[in-house]
């Protein structure tokens, strides 16, 4: 099965995405504490019935970190009984090893846009036999999607992700109220390209999981759907080109050094599931399957906060409206 | 500058740039756009004074099209007064000509994040004998402020600005008034050059408003920034570059013939200091020392979400709690 039309599928992706939006999705995203997280994870979920698929685009120059872990009996205590740890590469034909990945992104999507830093453990989906990504952290300047709480408040202030002229990324991102900080340097210039690890690249991306404290009761995995292009290839970065000087989200969890480490140099497209939706992908046949078949769908939905906006254009007058008749009530009874 | 210190610059322009106040301010700057263009210009200046520096990051692959004008006289027509066109090239050694730059970007500044597509005529600033960029049109899908039609909102829908793992580069904005620039690049047969400084470094010190955006209040602003970042760019071979639509300044250019393409793989960082005077930098030393003022400044008020916020807040508790206050008079009065 081959990809019908890639540039279809990209601007799609793209139209799922409005800056607009986002903007007012992050204001009114406050007030959400005002309402219980049972009440707020129900009207998410009828959102995600309407607006299944969320655009997610992942800028140029992410950068995967992977350590070897060193706490394998912690990191199997991670994972929800669904899963289990798995030895993985992360470059065709290097060792597999049990890793501790650290996936730093900068990211534009649906419902968010700013720098997120996720931690993952690889492991094996039971139910599936699929490889999965665990997410065991996330650090982000925005708002953070968790199975456990519907929509998470940026938890850092402080994320810096970026790069700069002489090829050097620079990343900076601390955790808000604590000392958890992840601090680096480096240069991808001398990056050469190499083929992906297909199966944690390709079907690890179909079955993404959270960890236990992540997971709530919910263990189900996600999906990303994409053109299987976007992860065939990455810089390999040697290692000795990156300079960590500060990293202690997980004190003794793996080796402090680096094994591997590897960055996209292109802007990846992907459609994901809306938060509390779970599709199943087969294989790569039925991946292009599914991709061909957005690439062909016209005027896609994607999440407005329309109707918070009414509430609130229509809740003003109304209050003022009632105040009105109140001082012309108290005129009367005068 | 020195690589660590080009790093400290970075990092302290990235600190400008927090994406929960810029959505704050996006969201509630559109509440903005009701007032009249005077009171806007009036909120302006008085932000430039009290906020002096914005922060401005350009996202890697950020593409530019050169096109030679082949109209002069119209485009001459739509620079303001002080200004006369200028004969530049994008590369080091190329030949010179009258030029019209077209930009699509995606930025992340201190008071919005998007994607923009911008038109320049490049001239020459009769006081100064500088190169300038004079922003002709643009377009964006996010929001925005330019003096001639003060603060506004998305003009552009829908709008594409992004690369493929193909190494091709994807720009597709389609306007409200039926134009259209649609364009579709190879970026990977580019090899990197060398830019012409007096575009690059001094053009960029000097930025103006012409075309329909022309406007009495305009006022010249230099972007600060390392000059490193202008230093070279990758120049893409035109024949890489399939021009679908180019709807826009087609009195003074053939949109479909470009000169020279360029693009710039990595992130740019700039700083725009809003308390500056008109052309205040002259050179690279005066750019330099901007950069060394701004890294030695602190506690400096920076643009943030609460600022807009907390009026608004105070507003809707004092709204609320008049009204509280008043039903319960009613209440008392009725029943008393």
């Amino acid at each position: 099965m081959r990809i019908t039309d890639d540039e279809k599928f990209i601007r799609n992706v793209e139209d799922l995405i409005d800056p607009v939006e986002v903007h007012n999705l992050y204001f009114f995203q406050r007030f959400r504490k005002m309402l219980p997280n049972s009440l707020f994870r129900k009207i998410l979920v009828k959102t995600s019935s309407r607006v299944p698929y969320m655009g997610f685009v992942i800028e140029p120059y992410s950068l995967f970190l992977f350590f070897r872990l060193k706490d394998i009996e912690r990191a199997k205590s991670m994972l929800p009984d669904r899963y289990e740890l798995k030895k993985t590469c992360i470059f065709d034909g290097d060792e597999p090893q049990y890793y501790l990945g650290m996936g730093n992104l900068y990211t534009r999507a649906s419902t968010f846009w700013g720098v997120r830093t996720e931690c993952y453990l690889v492991a094996e989906d039971k139910e599936t036999g699929h490889p999965t990504w665990v997410f065991i952290d996330i650090l982000s300047n925005t708002i953070i999607a968790l199975p456990s709480v519907g929509i998470a408040d940026p938890n850092c202030r402080d994320a810096i992700f970026t790069t700069n002229a002489k090829g050097d990324v620079i990343l900076d991102v601390g955790q808000d109220g604590t000392d958890r900080r992840i601090r680096l340097r480096g240069n991808i210039k001398r990056g050469r390209t190499r083929k992906m690890h297909e199966p944690i690249w390709l079907m690890g991306n179909t079955s993404i999981a959270h960890s236990r404290e992540l997971a709530g009761n919910e263990d189900s995995p996600f999906t990303v759907i994409f053109d299987p292009a976007e992860v065939d290839e990455a810089l390999d970065i040697p290692v000795e080109d990156v300079s960590i000087d500060v990293n202690n989200l997980f004190p003794g969890f793996a080796e402090p050094e680096l094994d591997k480490v590897a960055c996209f140099p292109f802007a990846q497209h992907y459609i994901a599931d809306s938060p509390g939706l779970s599709t199943h992908v087969k294989d790569r046949a039925d991946m292009i399957r599914r991709y061909n078949g957005i690439s062909g769908l016209k005027g896609m939905k994607t999440f407005t906060t329309r109707n918070i906006r009414r509430l609130l254009y229509i809740g003003l007058p109304v209050l003022n409206t009632v105040f009105i008749l109140l001082l012309i009530l108290y005129g009367f009874v005068l | 500058m020195k690589k660590e210190e080009n790093r400290e610059f970075i990092k302290k322009t990235e600190s400008l740039v927090k994406p929960r106040d810029v959505t704050a301010i996006s969201f509630l700057g559109d509440f903005n756009r009701m007032l009249s263009k005077k009171t806007q210009h009036r909120i302006m200046v008085r932000g430039s004074r009290k906020i002096p520096y914005m922060g401005f990051i350009v996202d890697p692959y950020c593409f530019f099209l050169a096109y030679r004008i082949t109209d002069t006289a119209g485009a001459r027509a739509m620079l303001p007064e002080e200004y006369d066109l200028a004969d530049v090239s994008f590369f080091d050694g190329d030949e010179k000509v009258p030029m019209v730059v077209v930009s699509a970007f995606t930025a992340r500044t201190s008071a919005f994040i998007g994607t923009r597509l911008e038109f320049y005529i490049i001239a020459r600033s009769r006081e100064t004998g500088k190169i300038s960029w004079i922003i002709a049109d643009y377009e964006t899908d996010t929001n925005s402020h330019d003096p001639k039609n003060g603060f506004g909102g998305y003009t552009s829908d829908p709008t594409v600005l992004t690369t493929t793992p193909y190494g091709e580069l994807l720009a597709g904005f389609h306007g409200r008034e039926g134009r259209s620039f649609v364009v579709r690049a190879g970026i990977t047969g580019g090899k990197e050059r060398k830019l012409d400084q007096a575009l690059w470094v001094e053009g960029n010190m000097s930025v103006d408003y012409g075309g329909d955006l022309k406007d009495e209040t305009s006022r010249n602003f230099s972007l600060i920034f390392d000059p490193f970042l202008m230093e070279q760019a990758v120049s893409i071979p035109v024949g890489d570059v399939d021009i679908e639509a180019n709807d826009y300044l087609g009195s003074i250019i053939d949109g479909s013939r470009p000169l020279t393409a360029a693009v710039f793989p990595f992130s740019q960082h700039f700083i725009i200091r809003q308390d500056l005077e008109s052309r205040e930098i002259r050179d690279e030393a005066g750019l330099l020392s901007q950069i060394r003022t701004f890294m030695n400044r602190s506690g400096f008020k920076v643009m943030a979400g609460s600022d807009i916020k907390k009026p608004l807040y105070l507003g809707i508790a004092v709204s609320w709690t008049f009204n509280l206050a008043l039903i319960i008079f009613l209440l008392f009065k009725a029943f008393s």
